[in-house]
């Protein structure tokens, strides 16, 4: 089902991580991965490891649902990796048939993996500890400055936050309206290209109007309110102030990457 | 007699693996005869449409089975496309899925996904349009620009020119006006009675089920209550009253009476039967 998809989902909670300013959050998670970058060596690599599953057992969701984000990338992993292990310079280790091994291809391909896998990590934590509404109001925040260069920040920000608002319920309407299809015997998995495209009109055409009718009904219900975009003096309901765990979660970052700079100039076996 | 829809141990669970996981409804079993006319009704959230997408395999059970006149539905050899011509089922507000751009192109899109010949699609439209009460002059007018219970019609009629062994109808009367919602169980009674189908109608008031049906199944919490003759249920209107649902009027009525003391029962729901428990009641003869 269309459901399945979790990048970008929000899983409800209550931890230390879940309730950070997400202004601190998005900032932590951008450092992450300029951090995830900077590390270089076997034992930067483990503490980064360390470092992340530290942040994954504070977000009190299972493991399982970080590495469900990671299926689809599953090729590309085996792809680089393959690509870092033949195509690498340095000592051969081993020949086979056409193939070269070199232990800097392995520690090239085994670093690359690690990297991608706590990049998505990372980032998925950012969406599943934060609301995507949360999410766009801490962007919102964070860019706020650009405004005065008349960049239309405000309003980016609600077609953003409006957009997210929908994505479920369109895809439940999606869904329900093809179980009605279905329901009249339309089949939309047999066929050659052009039937397949035709099947589409009988899920799209209702699609769009009732997606037309929201936006239509949306849009009244914020011109009642007087909503008129970043007018004069628009005020925030939810403003957000940091707390001390924002403060202590910087500084930790903060010795994270001191701690990784270092470890970049320890070596263990010669990696 | 084989039962033409049958349930084993029905469970099926939204979201399964995710924190959001939900089971939707839980141990189902079930036996639906040929001609008879269920109505199925529970609160909000008690799993009433969850389980009829089962009865047309549009939901795959997560665990137990269901049957169509007595074999498998989730066989391997068993054909899911034909089922659905069989077991026809109108969502809820039907209205949503009308795509064509005119009354007959959009009913006959059934009829033709079935293969039917052009002649007999023909004379589909014109029955279906018939048994939900529009004539014929709608015919090639957009379905966009009726009325909301006229939308709601085509879109029924759409199912009824299937033609199925079972029509099954989730909240029909949903957001009709009280004349449309007579209007529409009318036309439901009547297709029954000339078609000789079995009929399930799903709606959350007891009035509209006691009106029309011959057996009501009670959905509480994703499991069955009850499952009886209507008047049966009846004798258990208490219970109804405080599991939320709406029983009908009079029979409220009679609840309060028994309350106060009065030898009536609490299982009158129509006036016929509320004539006679008051006459009984009072002592007279009926004369
Ligand atoms: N598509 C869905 N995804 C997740 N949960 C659902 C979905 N549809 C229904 N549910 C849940 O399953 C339960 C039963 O729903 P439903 O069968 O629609 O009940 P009813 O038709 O009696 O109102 C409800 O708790 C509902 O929240
Ligand atoms: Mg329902």
């Amino acid at each position: 089902m269309i459901k399945d998809i979790t990048i970008g989902q929000y899983f409800p909670g209550d931890s230390v991580i879940h309730r950070l300013d997400p202004r601190v959050k998005i900032v932590l998670v951008i450092l992450y991965i300029a951090f995830l970058f900077i590390i270089q060596t076997a034992a930067a690599y483990l503490f980064a490891l360390a470092v992340t599953f530290f942040f994954v057992i504070l977000t009190k969701i299972p493991l399982k649902m970080y590495l469900r984000g990671l299926k689809p990338l599953l090729f590309i992993l085996i792809f680089t990796a393959f690509l870092n292990i033949f195509y690498s310079t340095g000592d051969p280790l081993f020949q086979f048939w056409i193939f070269t091994v070199t232990a800097q291809g392995i520690k090239n391909a085994v670093f690359m993996i690690l990297r991608i896998f706590m990049l998505v990590i990372s980032t998925s934590m950012l969406t599943y500890t934060t609301s995507p509404i949360v999410l766009t109001g801490g962007l919102e925040r964070l860019l706020s400055p650009l405004s005065k260069i008349r960049l239309p920040v405000h309003e980016f920000s609600m077609m953003m936050t409006i957009a997210l608002r929908f994505i479920p319920t369109l895809l439940e309407e999606t869904d329900k309206i093809m179980n009605a299809q279905k329901a009249r015997g339309a089949d939309f998995e047999t066929g050659g290209l052009i039937k397949r495209a035709k099947a589409l009109a009988p899920i799209l055409i209702p699609l769009f109007i009732s997606a037309f009718r929201r936006a239509d009904d949306l849009a009244v219900a914020m011109e009642c309110r007087c909503y008129t975009g970043s007018g004069e003096g628009r005020t925030h309901f939810v403003t957000y102030s940091m707390s001390a765990a924002d403060y202590i979660s910087l500084v930790i970052l903060f010795s994270v990457i001191a701690a990784a700079i270092l470890l970049n100039f320890v070596t263990v076996m010669g990696f | 007699m084989e039962p033409i829809l049958k349930t084993e141990n029905l469970r099926y669970v939204y979201g399964a693996d995710t924190p959001f996981e939900k089971v939707a409804v839980d141990n189902i079993n079930l036996e639906i005869f040929e001609d008879e006319f269920i109505g199925v009704i529970g609160r909000t959230g008690s799993g009433k449409s969850t389980l009829i997408q089962h009865f047309n395999g549009i939901l795959r059970p997560t665990s137990g089975t269901v049957f169509y006149n007595g074999s498998d539905c989730w066989a391997k050899a068993f054909s899911r496309n034909a089922l659905r011509f069989n077991v026809g089922l109108v969502f809820q507000y039907p209205e949503y899925q009308l795509f064509e751009e005119t009354v007959e192109k959009d009913i006959a899109f059934g009829p033709s996904n079935m293969g039917l010949p052009a002649d007999e699609i023909e004379k589909r439209i014109s029955d279906s349009l018939r048994f939900v009460g529009l004539d014929d002059s709608v015919r090639k007018s957009s379905p966009f620009e009726l009325s909301g219970g006229q939308k709601r019609r085509i879109a029924i009629a759409g199912i009824m020119a299937m033609n199925p062994r079972v029509l099954i109808l989730d909240e029909p009367t949903a957001g009709l006006d009280p004349r449309g919602r007579d209007e529409i169980l009318q036309r439901i009674s009547e297709y029954r009675s000339e078609k000789k189908s079995t009929v399930i109608i799903v709606s959350h008031n007891m009035e509209d089920i006691s009106r029309v049906c011959s057996k009501v199944l009670v959905m509480r919490k994703g499991q069955v209550e009850m499952f009886a003759p209507v008047n049966e249920v009846f004798e258990h209107s208490e219970e109804l009253c405080s599991m939320g649902l709406n029983v009908p009027q009079i029979t409220r009525v009679f609840i309060s009476l028994k309350e106060k003391g009065f030898d009536v029962p609490s299982s009158v729901y129509t006036p016929a039967q509320a004539c006679d428990a008051v006459i009984k009641a009072i002592g007279g003869d009926g004369t």
